[in-house]
């Protein structure tokens, strides 16, 4: 079921109705009928959402939960520290088994009968035929990270394993994030939400603006950047780069669109999901863009691999070491595929090469003032040296993101050689559609971020007055009637 | 992934924020009213934007033969020969000719193939309600409208399918909730249905201003002529429809077999005959097997349903093969093309060989 079909509008009118009725003009108490009820309407609603791909997997959804709320009942109830251990050991295994099953099996073993056959040994490998459980990587971290934090002390366990299943199965970030941790959205899970109206008013805006970046800004874009991925053997280097340029705002309309709607229907319905984005194309250094880019993820991954490992504590080679394997882990997380290792490789050098230079680039790309609402443009040069920065970092981004999108490495080698040659067509390259298209679909969202980025404002837009903020809203609906792509297309992250 | 930092929290040094500001749900209420209220204006303003500049020529072609018909004290209206069809037949019959021919006078009210036969007999019947009689009526239609099935939305521009409530004319277009729903939608929020239009409009102004798709061509009598295609557009053309007709088969639809019966039924009440008239294709097309068998089974069909019409017969039975020359799509004449069309027409109407 997706954000833009008519069967979730349906869907969402009628659960949020439910809803609202139960919720009443006061939020129920605590573990009150009402209460109860509210929730168990959402976790129907998020099993009937969840199963509108397909119901089969919902059983493999709320095993797996089930098993993590089990061992963290049990790790609690424990006294004997390696009998924690073991019941950690438990979770990590029935969870990533079964994220290793369904989404890496085929990955690994064709890679490995390349590999023999490389060696000339022939190995044909018994391949799985099943579909990928949709947002299958989202909901196993998410889960994961429940059962580490209860074994860390930081949390106690759910109260029922129906809170437990709601907030892993909880619909509005279910298949695409953000991947929330629990001890964030659980508390919210347990006890009764308040509907606040200023809430209500960010979270129509945020709705507004994803629909806006998915059907007009994602999916436009993405017409241009398939026509050119398609064929890189044909095109030539100015269509490659705007190609590139087409797929990362697609890639960021679309995933953010989808982050955007999920976080605006929570606060319609009282809850707060994390941020995941921060304008992550003004990054200026490849910190920072990890600060802005998918922060649930990076987060995650920091807090649960990157530290664990170590750090930044055991000395420069160590730390270069947990950078490339927390970033390589972080590229499979996306998907079994050579070009997500590659991307999270290639991002991993980034970083790893980042790290002598930290301090210098920092200086530049940190803020002058301490307050971060304080957006005062800095000084002459320093100004420019930023601006330099991030003009670097987002072609450091676009390379990355051209080791995402293509599809094997023979594409990716075409791409990469294609991209230097046949620039004397430039002209032409400027002359056409392919180019008109991604100026005039990624101007609003490119004009909306500077606005964000001057005013250091996420919520810009909800500063302004009534009149100008409808008229804003009425040529974001007017513009996703005329140019809104009309044949649903899926979220980008509904693949991993 | 993110900058590594011993602390547990993301480090947000000149990171932006969100901030939640203090409202009033009355304030969110009115926000939202006053949204969807500015969105209804910006699609009436659209509404009237498009009545005038629309690039849809079809839109405004079913319009602008719909007003000529409505006029009051048109200076076109009554005739003796009332032309109806498609836009074979807007752009391949004259009624100068025709009026030449037969006497009297003539008007050429063909919209487009998509409104089928159905909206022949609405016009017929809204004509009839206006004025006396005609003497004779022209059904000019091109070779793959007879099997077509009518799909409500094409009908927007009809005035007499109303949006809600049930047809007056007849036979009545039966529609479906959901296409009752995309009916009003596209009546009514033109910036979703004419999203195209629009989108040209605002992205390309300079385009129609100076490429005049916006103004209605010149029309005599509302014979509107087109000149010639090129020759490789029309042969790619032809592949299209040759491609399209391979899974299609020929025949006569439900829709347009009830609208040939009440306009057959109509000219016995009021006491004029009906002739029908395929429009020519390119002739290189005409002779692929692909086509003959569709049109085979076509003509077949309608050749049976016009054998029980007393009042209906068969002007010009099939399509005429017409060289690159007459042409400006694989079934649409030219202006050259339409002369020759138009005097066929007319010499097989008086003609000794006129077949049921």
């Amino acid at each position: 079921m997706l954000f833009h079909s008519v069967a979730f509008v349906v869907f969402f009118v009628i659960v949020y109705g439910l809803y609202l009725a139960l919720q009443g003009r006061t939020p129920p108490r605590p573990r009150s009928p009402r209460f109860i009820a509210q929730n168990l309407v959402l976790l129907a609603a998020s099993l009937v959402f969840y199963g509108w791909w397909d119901w089969r997997f919902l059983l493999l959804m709320l095993a797996t939960a089930g098993v993590d709320h089990l061992v963290a009942v049990r790790i609690v109830q424990s006294d004997r520290a390696s009998r924690r251990r073991l019941l950690l050991l438990v979770s990590l295994v029935s969870n990533l088994g079964v994220l290793g099953f369904f989404k890496y099996f085929n990955f690994f073993a064709e890679s490995v009968a390349e590999g023999l056959s490389l060696l000339g040994i022939e190995a044909h490998p018994a391949l799985l035929r099943v579909a990928l459980p949709v947002g299958i990587s989202f909901y196993t971290f998410q889960s994961l990270s429940y059962t580490i934090d209860v074994y860390r002390g930081h949390l106690r366990p759910a109260r029922s394993i129906f809170s437990f299943w709601l907030f892993v199965s909880f619909f509005p970030q279910l298949v695409a994030g953000p991947i929330e941790r629990a001890t964030h959205l659980l508390p919210q899970v347990e006890n009764p939400r308040r509907i606040d109206p200023a809430q209500v008013d960010l979270g129509v805006w945020l709705i507004l603006w994803g629909f806006f970046k998915k059907l007009v800004v994602a999916d436009n874009l993405a017409i241009v950047a398939n026509a050119i991925f398609a064929h890189p053997e044909r095109a030539t280097g100015p269509e490659l780069y705007l190609g590139a340029v087409a797929f990362a705002g697609q890639i960021y309309g679309d995933f953010s669109a989808y982050s955007d709607i999920a976080r605006g229907l929570c606060k319609l319905m009282g809850f707060d999901l994390m941020l995941n984005f921060r304008i992550p194309y003004a990054a200026a250094s490849p910190s920072d863009f990890w600060n802005r880019w998918h922060i649930s993820l990076s987060t995650w991954l920091r807090d649960y691999l990157y530290i664990p490992l170590g750090g930044n504590r055991r000395g420069t080679v160590v730390t270069q070491r947990n950078l490339m394997l927390t970033m390589l882990l972080g590229g499979l997380w996306h998907g079994a595929a050579w070009n997500y290792v590659l991307w999270g490789a290639f991002h991993g050098l980034v970083l790893v090469a980042y790290r002598p230079f930290q301090r210098r680039i920092d200086r530049v790309a940190a803020p002058s003032s301490a307050d971060p609402t304080d957006r005062t443009p800095p000084p002459g040069c320093r100004g420019l040296k930023l601006a330099l920065l991030r003009l670097v970092m987002f072609h450091l981004v676009l390379v990355g993101w051209i080791l995402f999108r293509c599809r094997s490495l023979q594409e990716i080698g075409d791409y990469f050689r294609g991209l230097f040659a046949g620039w004397s067509t430039l002209a032409e390259a400027l002359a056409g559609t392919h180019f008109a298209d991604v100026v005039f679909f990624a101007a609003p969202i490119v004009l909306m971020e500077l606005w964000q980025h001057r005013t250091g404002d996420l919520s810009a837009p909800t500063r302004l007055s009534l009149a100008p903020r409808a008229l804003l809203y009425t040529v974001l609906l007017a513009a996703m009637m005329v140019w809104g792509v009309r044949d649903a297309v899926e979220f980008i992250y509904f693949q991993f | 992934m993110t900058e590594p930092t011993q602390a547990g929290h993301l480090h947000a040094r000149g990171l932006p924020h969100e901030f939640v500001r203090d409202r009033r749900r009355q304030r969110t209420v009115l926000l939202l009213v006053l949204t969807a209220s500015l969105l209804l204006a910006a699609n009436l303003g659209a509404g009237v934007l498009l009545r005038r500049f629309s690039p849809n020529r079809g839109y405004r072609l079913i319009e602008r033969k719909w007003a000529m018909l409505e006029a009051a004290n048109s200076p076109l209206l009554p005739v003796d020969t009332l032309i109806l069809g498609d836009s074979s037949g807007n752009q391949g019959i004259d009624p100068r000719a025709v009026a030449a021919h037969f006497g009297g006078r003539a008007v050429n009210l063909c919209t487009v193939g998509d409104l089928l036969l159905l909206n022949d007999a609405w016009m017929l019947e809204r004509y009839l309600q206006k004025y006396p009689p005609p003497k004779r009526i022209i059904l000019a239609h091109v070779y793959d409208v007879w099997q077509r099935r009518p799909r409500a939305r094409n009908f927007t521009r009809v005035p007499v399918v109303p949006a809600v409530g049930e047809m007056a004319a007849t036979p009545p277009l039966t529609m479906t909730p959901g296409e009752r729903i995309t009916l009003l939608t596209d009546r009514f929020l033109p910036l979703y249905s004419e999203n195209e239009s629009v989108s040209l409009l605002l992205r390309r102004p300079l385009y129609c201003w100076s490429s005049g798709i916006t103004e209605a061509p010149p029309s005599f009598a509302g014979f509107e002529p087109r000149p010639a295609g090129a020759s490789g557009a029309i042969e790619r053309n032809a592949r299209q429809h040759l491609h399209g007709l391979k899974r299609t088969r020929g025949g006569l639809s439900e829709a347009n077999r009830a609208a040939l019966a009440r306009i057959d039924e109509l000219a016995a009440a009021h006491g004029f005959e009906v002739y029908i008239s395929v429009g020519p294709v390119y002739e290189a097309f005409a002779n692929d097997p692909v086509y003959q068998r569709f049109w085979g089974e076509s003509e077949a069909a309608i050749r049976s349903a016009v054998a029980a019409m007393p009042h209906v017969h068969l002007a010009v039975p099939r399509p005429t093969a017409a060289p690159l020359g007459d042409l400006e799509s694989v079934d649409h004449v030219s202006e050259i093309g339409a002369a020759i069309y138009t005097s066929n027409l007319l010499r097989s109407i008086t003609g000794p060989r006129m077949t049921k």
